[in-house]
């Protein structure tokens, strides 16, 4: 029987000192853009995609809850070696509007759950000023 | 004319110089076959690429991220409007096109200066989504078709 999930509510906000790493698809990056500009809006949800019973939104992975920091998500799915991950303060989030809250019930993988949070308020004019904050912070 | 015309035309009229007219009837036939052949490589590209999210985009967590799938109604909106953007004629340049998490399907333009405008076709609306290098922007929902077709147009200044 399926455990049924938390209230997004009750989930505990990962505080503003915090950094979190976000990955990005190759699909969702328009190499040929101008940088700035590269970052499709199409890689975040938005509240068209409210917290339902399979996701609480958009994933992200709290980087003091990973010992090895960027590795420990590379080790547990090796695909991410390809794509591109953004560290973004959790406090430049929250100026956008936006609140990060732990969400292990989302993560797939067993090694990293507890480090799993989810992007909750993404509106679509939030998201282009997350997008941007993102792009920004490609490593 | 070309030569390729000229050839043709010397088929049937062996020695004869053409006449003004007839050269500029060639010329003209020539530049639409060719514009023709272009539109189609551009469009073909850029159906070929829905073809391919499409397949992609059927089922969720297409995403690796619990996402909503993309529609074929999304797909087919989006082929219907680059179908009418006809590229080669127009001047506008190809969209980027990609799937969203929520379901909906992106064409997205950059212009030259570094603005971003987007196309969403979502499950309930068609949304256009303008982010100007500058900071300011324009999000509209519920938008037909060819409203969304205009904004891009009026965006790079082409009819």
């Amino acid at each position: 029987m399926t455990e049924p999930r938390p209230d997004v509510a009750t989930l505990t906000v990962v505080t503003e000192d915090a950094l979190i790493f976000r990955f990005v698809q190759p699909g969702h990056i328009d190499a040929t853009a101008r940088v700035g500009s590269q970052l499709q809006t199409s890689a975040l949800q938005t509240n068209e995609f409210t917290p339902n019973d399979h996701s609480y939104g958009a994933s992200v992975y709290v980087e003091s809850e990973l010992k090895r920091g960027v590795d420990d998500l590379f080790a547990a799915c090796e695909k991410w070696k390809e794509w591109r991950y953004a560290r973004v303060p959790v406090d430049k989030v929250n100026a956008i509007g936006v609140t990060v809250v732990l969400s292990p019930q989302d993560c797939e993988f067993d090694s990293i759950r507890h480090a799993h949070a989810s992007l909750i308020g993404v509106t679509k004019p939030r998201r282009n000023e997350l997008l941007r904050l993102i792009e920004s912070h490609l490593v | 004319m070309t030569s390729a015309a000229f050839d043709l035309y010397d088929t049937f009229s062996p020695g004869v110089e053409p006449a003004p007219m007839v050269a500029r009837s060639a010329s003209a036939l020539e530049f639409f076959v060719e514009r023709l052949f272009r539109t189609d490589r551009v469009s073909k590209e850029l159906l070929a690429k829905v073809d391919e999210l499409q397949a992609r985009t059927g089922a969720r967590g297409w995403d690796d991220e619990r996402g909503e799938p993309v529609l074929p109604a999304q797909w087919d909106q989006t082929r219907q409007l680059l179908r009418q953007c006809d590229f080669a004629a127009s001047k506008l340049p190809p969209p980027f096109l990609s799937a969203c998490g929520d379901g909906s399907a992106h064409l997205q333009w950059t212009t030259q200066k570094g603005d971003r405008a987007a196309i969403e076709f979502g499950a309930r609306s068609i949304t256009w989504n303008f982010l100007g290098a500058d900071g300011e922007d324009e999000i509209l929902e519920d938008l037909s078709l060819t409203e969304a077709l205009t904004k891009v147009r009026n965006l790079f200044g082409v009819r």
